[in-house]
């Protein structure tokens, strides 16, 4: 027996930081949850293991997620960054694809810019659409551009040369040249990021790559020292994506882009996606609920559906591959308000954690979604976070019946009842989007929610969309960084080719593919992956000539001799996504890019089961309102006591401490081996 | 990810008294409708073919109830389509009675005169059937790069008659039983150019009108009929409601504005072309009268009624953003007057192509100097300067790569107009749609072009205590002979400024600029034949300034010539700044204080010359004044934003 036994998954949110430890041989699981240490959170992670009781030596595999990326982003706290551009393109960050957020709302504007205009530098030199050099690069412009930088206290430096990715040589140079002036500035290339066309987005998601790279690799540098020196542990550390996977060290430094939003994604895809499977469901709807927005992802068929196109912010787009996922602005901190028409609406606003709902009694007087879930019944605020928080219920009915009954002349229930009502059709619409849009029916999915408040609405909304199974997850309040325990190692590459089927040579579009494939090895390879748990799914992006948008289909087997199967496979998808396709050899078809997803096994712990006995047994009933029939006596449980096997029907809560299950009538729980609650809805 | 939410808490409350629905069915039919035509658009954008549809968004989607009221329209359409919905379905059926429609017929439509904007917006309706009863309707519309006539892109600004555009399309059932009639399809098809590629767009059209379909047969199994058409006629009274409890509390008047096209080029002397409007306010009456404006132009500039009460109701709407979207609620309570003949009101064989660059913007801009009046004192937030116009570029021939021959149309981004409280939004689409750019990079990928430069013009913004945003320069080296077409305007009267604010700088396009080759071709040029290798220099026009630019914080005027929107020597013309360059490398530059104080005195004398050129002072502009300036958190509050789930 190996004396490293323990796979360790981190997560480290904005308030908490989340650890989850468990033994691969003895499947024992060790968990902390501790205050998160801004701004280096270093004490919060090893405060956190040493809550759990593991010690480095003992782990044979660390897994890790930091908002650090994302908050970097939304915080403006990246580093003095420049953008070095082709001569007469220095305004296609800033101008972006020039829409607005809103029909006809003048006074918006869109997110500052991360670059001002007067860090953005020019350099003569162009290469064609085809790879051609038009104009050779001046370095003159190149070493005007680098004294630049050094007056300015330029920290790191982003180049995007236009129609770089059909040919990088001057981004190449540009770099040699800047390592040689400035070798202490980080430079991230265009072509590495994202060798891609569309100018815009390759710009914009390499400047979202170099504002984080410098402080990125301080966190995962200072963050490997101190496992090291305080912990003990000196093996490699793999990082979240926004992917649904996880990389190693070196690939996350080079390209901290691929970390956004990795957090939510991990419970989506390690966490919701196989608490699905573990109920038989490869459709599952990940469905988080945390203070200030709800968060949507879907699974299909076992894997996360994914985006090219995912947004950090209003036109600020980070274009590689991203789980997608829908945020809308109603947590459980979310407000509600009565607009000018007299319609009852409920957030984006937000009262965060400070001051919080009314209930907190930290000064928010506004009425928030979890104030109307206290005067509904369904959180007891005697037992919030376990009844480790005190919280105030009398604010709660306060806040609600001034903010909302008043208004309206409303009983407090019913301000409670419809604000509810109304946050529960923004979701709807959300699943619907996620679901009906791409063609996917919603009676084929199960809802797997977490988060704090997930588990308030699954049900209902399962009801709403049509689908027939919940499952609510042991330890929704980690989902993170058990996520993280449950992903693999992840990596997706891509070749631009853009020629047509006459255009193209298929030796070498061949050769092309090959080396893709070889990439993925290596890079696999080098994060230690043998090379049997390696496996490499081949992609092509094909579209009409002079269509706008590609679709993603599969690469037939063996070599290409033709498009036959590609084009048959893009008729294929267009025919399922839209409902109609177009007659072959109606137009060119074009090969946009190839694609390889790359990815190595690791190794996964998987949910203990549960060992413990016992009867099935109700701590209270109390007084809760549900949807479509008011307020009903319900049948209260503790999560922790109730035994595997065990059988109940709605109106029913189970209570636990990171969340309240809110079991509607017409409902049917059955706790599974591994504690899941697997939850029936009648339609 | 959501990010930092913009939308407030609003403070003033009305109540839901008239609302005779269940309040939570109201709201989750109220998203549903808009939810199903933004759906609808973005099946376009995915599977449409000609790069200003996918990449461009140039197409709308409306849902309407089955007496031709307009319902919802999707989040990123344009002005110029949505307005003309009613219209469109209403004259459908003085062709094909209602009761002549069969469950899976779909019409095609594109008259300008009776559809109203241009005949390359072609419309796409389809009643959607519930039980064997007509339930709704569906309309879509979609740009057409081409639509046949003498010129590549079919903007012609020499036509004097619809006839010299391209072809219209009355009334046809396209579709039967879903079946696309290929007999009447190909009497389009043989009458345009790129006809396979517009079978794509067609495609896509209809499938977006069938999913709108879809989506309202879903809602009338759920919910029954009945409630949907409750639904319908909540949602205008709610909307008129809201629109007319806000107007109820602002003060009444008489106010009017006017607003000049550069010239009707096929009269002789080439005149300006005036737009006037009168609009009274009593109550929460608001009357539009269009009638003292110019006759109808020669060329191609005017829009028949249909596009005079798109940009009347785009204008309204930029000062009552939170009525989103326009509904029938709206339309209702809005009277427009306007006089057939007029260029705002242009009548058979009025040529109509040109209503895009010419007329509506500026119905549209002047729309929203006259509710200046009523906005003033309330709202001060809600007056705007105008805004950069849209500029057609169209160009046709053969190209080499695809061995067949192309239509490239395309348009310039540029200046918004400046607010109150803040500078306006520089390389901006212009207000009247949601639409994005096409990316050069994949233009030259499709087009035999090669792109020099995709760039903001300096010292082109309106300049003003609130600046406008700058205008774009682009510059594309031809890789082909072409044809060339450029249909714009905003040359000579530039986008106005006011409250002593300066106007925008204006558009233009010179071919082989800087080389004795250099010809300019301004902005009605047509038919320009292009060797390979010519190069075009196309500038779209800054947004109109607010306020005296003497009055702007010097740092603010040293910010832009640090970030190289304005020259230095712009900087000391407009705004009286004098700084000096100490290292430009380290960005480092300074104001001379002495020198500004005495450079702003002299120009505080000599004052700006009056006019509705480039940077003069628009003298009906500068006496449109809010009644104080409020501050950016102030108006941040008020903010009304309406975007799709997810963005």
């Amino acid at each position: 027996m190996s004396d490293k036994q323990w796979v360790v998954g981190t997560d480290i949110g904005g308030t908490f930081t989340d650890v989850i430890c468990i033994n691969m041989e003895t499947g024992e699981q060790r968990l902390g949850k501790v205050a998160s240490t801004p701004p280096t959170f270093f004490d919060g992670v090893i405060n956190g293991l040493k809550r759990a009781g593991i010690s480095g030596d003992e782990v044979l595999s660390f897994r890790h997620g930091a908002t650090v990326s994302t908050n970097a982003i939304l915080e403006r706290k990246g580093v003095q960054t420049a953008l070095i551009t082709t001569e007469g393109f220095r305004d296609v960050l800033g101008g972006g694809r020039a829409e607005r957020i809103s029909a006809f709302e003048l006074d918006w504007d869109p997110p500052e810019l991360i670059i001002p205009r007067r860090n953005v530098m020019p350099v003569r030199e162009r290469v064609g659409p085809y790879g051609d050099v038009i104009t050779e690069i001046n370095e003159e412009d190149v070493l005007t551009a680098a004294r630049k930088c050094k007056k300015r206290g330029i920290e790191s430096i982003a180049v995007v040369y236009m129609d770089s990715f059909m040919n990088p040589v001057h981004e190449i140079r540009t770099r040699e040249i800047l390592e040689k002036e400035l070798p202490d500035v980080d430079v991230t290339l265009s072509h590495e990021v994202l060798p891609q066309m569309l100018e815009f987005e390759r710009t914009c998601t390499t400047v979202l790559n170099a504002y984080i790279s410098p402080i990125l690799k301080n966190y995962l540098g200072g963050l490997a020292k101190r496992l090291k020196e305080d912990w003990g542990y000196d093996g490699p550390l793999l990082i979240t994506t926004s992917g649904g996977g996880v990389i190693g060290m070196d690939e996350a430094v080079k390209f901290p882009a691929k970390t956004f939003h990795s957090s939510p994604v991990s419970g989506a895809v390690g966490m919701a996606g196989y608490i699905g499977s573990l109920a038989d469901y490869d459709n599952v709807i990940a469905f988080e609920t945390g203070g200030t927005t709800n968060n949507v992802s879907m699974i299909y068929q076992g894997s996360p559906a994914i985006t090219h196109e995912w947004k950090i912010l209003w036109n600020v787009p980070c274009c590689l591959p991203s789980v997608d996922t829908v945020y809308i602005g109603s947590g459980g901190g979310s407000i509600s308000w009565v607009d000018n028409g007299g319609i009852l609406n409920v957030g984006p606003q937000s009262m965060g954690a400070v001051p919080g709902p009314a209930c907190y009694g930290q000064g928010g007087d506004e009425a928030t979604n979890t104030d109307s879930q206290i005067v509904l019944g369904r959180i007891d605020p005697e037992y919030f976070l376990g009844g480790e928080m005190k919280v105030d219920g009398d604010l709660s009915f306060k806040a609600v019946k001034e903010k909302v009954g008043d208004h309206y002349d409303w009983s407090v229930q019913e301000a409670a009842a419809n604000t509810y009502m109304v946050a529960l059709s923004a979701l709807m619409m959300a699943m619907r989007i996620q679901t009906v849009s791409r063609g996917w029916d919603p009676r084929e999915f199960a809802i797997v929610p977490y988060g704090g408040g997930g588990a308030l609405y699954a049900c209902d909304l399962a009801r709403e969309i049509g689908s027939t199974t919940v499952v609510v997850p042991p330890l929704p309040g980690y989902a993170s960084a058990f996520g993280a325990i449950r992903v693999d190692v992840k990596h997706e590459f891509t070749t631009p080719i853009h020629q047509t089927e006459e255009e193209l040579d298929f030796d070498e579009l061949n050769a092309e593919v090959q080396k893709l494939v070889d990439k993925s090895h290596t890079i696999l390879a080098k994060e230690g992956i043998e090379p049997d748990m390696i496996s490499v799914e081949r992609f092509v992006d094909v579209k009409y000539f002079s269509q706008s948008r590609f679709f993603t289909v599969d690469m037939p087997d063996g070599e290409l001799k033709d498009l036959k199967g590609i084009t048959k496979n893009f008729m294929d998808d267009m025919e399922a996504e839209y409902g109609y396709s177009l007659p072959d050899g109606y137009a060119p078809v074009e090969v946009v890019n190839l694609r390889v997803v790359a990815k190595g096994e690791i190794i996964k712990p998987d949910l203990p089961e549960i060992e413990k006995g016992g009867k099935l047994a109700t701590k209270a009933t109390r007084q809760v309102w549900f949807k479509d029939h008011d307020f009903l006596e319900a049948d209260i449980y503790e999560r922790g006591e109730l035994p595997p096997g065990a059988e109940f029907d709605g109106p029913a809560i189970i209570e636990q401490p990171d969340t309240t299950t809110v079991m509607p009538p017409g409902t049917h729980c059955k706790v599974d081996k591994y504690g899941n609650l697997v939850i029936k809805v009648d339609q | 990810m959501a990010g930092k939410t913009e939308v407030n808490v609003k403070e003033k409350l009305s109540n839901i008294e008239g609302l005779q629905m269940d309040l939570i069915t109201f709201e989750v039919l109220r998203n549903a409708f808009v939810a199903a035509c933004y759906e609808a658009s973005t099946t376009i954008e995915r599977i449409a073919y000609h790069p200003i549809i996918g990449m461009g968004r140039d197409r709308s989607n409306a849902l309407l109830t089955e007496d031709a009221r307009l319902v919802a329209h999707g989040h990123t359409d344009a002005a110029a389509h949505y307005a003309s919905f009613e219209p469109s379905v209403q004259e459908l059926f003085k062709d094909i009675p209602k009761d002549t429609m069969n469950e899976g017929d779909t019409y095609i439509f594109s008259d300008p005169y009776r559809t109203g904007s241009h005949v390359n917006d072609v419309r796409m309706i389809r009643p959607i059937f519930y039980d064997g009863k007509i339930v709704a309707f569906s309309c879509t519309v979609i740009h057409w790069a081409d639509m046949g006539g003498p010129m590549p892109g079919t903007f012609n600004p020499e036509a004097t008659t619809c006839f010299a555009e391209g072809i219209r399309i009355p009334p046809i059932r396209l579709f039967k039983n879903n079946e696309l009639d290929e007999e009447l399809f190909s009497m389009i098809e043989i009458n345009i150019r790129g006809a396979i590629e517009r079978r794509a767009d067609m495609k896509a059209q209809f499938e977006a009108a069938r999913l709108i379909d879809r989506r309202v047969v879903e809602l009338c199994e759920k919910y029954g009929v009945d409630t949907l058409f409750q639904a319908f006629e909540e949602q205008f009274n709610y909307s008129e409601r809201m629109m007319l409890t806000e107007l109820e509390s602002l003060p009444d008047g008489e106010w009017e504005f006017e607003d000049f096209g550069d010239q009707d080029v096929m009269a002789e002397g080439k005149p300006p072309i005036r737009v006037h409007c009168k609009l009274t306010k009593v109550g929460s009456k608001l009357s539009f009268d269009w009638t003292d404006s110019d006759p109808q132009p020669k060329a191609s500039w005017g829009g028949s009624r249909a596009t005079l009460i798109g940009g009347n109701y785009l204008g309204f709407m930029i000062c009552f953003p939170q009525l989103f979207p326009l509904n029938h609620g709206i339309i209702r309570n809005l009277e427009i007057v306007s006089k057939p003949g007029t260029c705002v009101d242009v009548v058979f064989p009025a040529p109509t192509t040109g209503y895009c660059s010419g007329a509506f913007d500026k119905i549209e801009a002047v729309t929203i100097a006259c509710l200046a009046g009523v906005m003033a004192k309330d709202q001060p937030w809600r007056v705007y300067p105008a805004a950069v116009s849209l500029t057609n570029l169209c160009m046709g021939g053969y190209n080499p790569r695809t061995k067949k021959d192309f239509i490239q149309y395309t348009w310039a981004v540029g200046g918004e107009n400046a607010r109150t409280f803040k500078d306006g939004k520089s390389l901006i689409f212009m207000r009247f749609c949601n639409a994005r750019t096409i990316p050069q990079e994949l233009e030259e990928r499709w087009f035999p072009v090669i792109f020099d430069r995709y760039e903001a013009r300096p010292d082109s913004c309106g300049h003003g205590f609130r600046r406008g945003g700058f205008g774009l320069i682009r510059e594309l080296v031809i890789q082909t002979d072409i044809v060339m077409t450029i249909h714009g305007d905003r040359e000579i009267h530039t986008p106005f400024g006011i409250s002593g604010g300066l106007n925008g700088g204006g558009s233009t396009l010179i071919v082989n600029k800087g080389t004795d080759d250099e010809f300019d071709a301004g902005m009605y040029a047509t038919g320009v034949k292009l060797k390979k290798g010519d190069k075009i220099f196309y500038g779209s026009s800054g947004g109109g300034g607010f306020g005296d630019p003497l009055e702007r914080e010097p740092e603010l005027v040293l910010d832009d010539v640090i970030d190289e929107w304005l020259t230095i020597e712009a900087a000391e013309e407009y705004y009286g700044v004098v700084i000096e360059e100490i290292d430009a490398e380290a960005a480092d530059y300074r104001i001379n204080e002495e020198k500004t104080k005495v450079a702003r005195d002299v120009l505080r004398q000599k004052g700006f010359t009056e006019g509705t050129g480039a940077f003069e002072i628009n003298v009906l502009g500068k006496d449109i004044k809010p009644e104080r300036i409020p501050s950016e958190e102030e108006v941040r509050s008020h903010l009304a934003i309406s975007r799709p789930p997810g963005w």
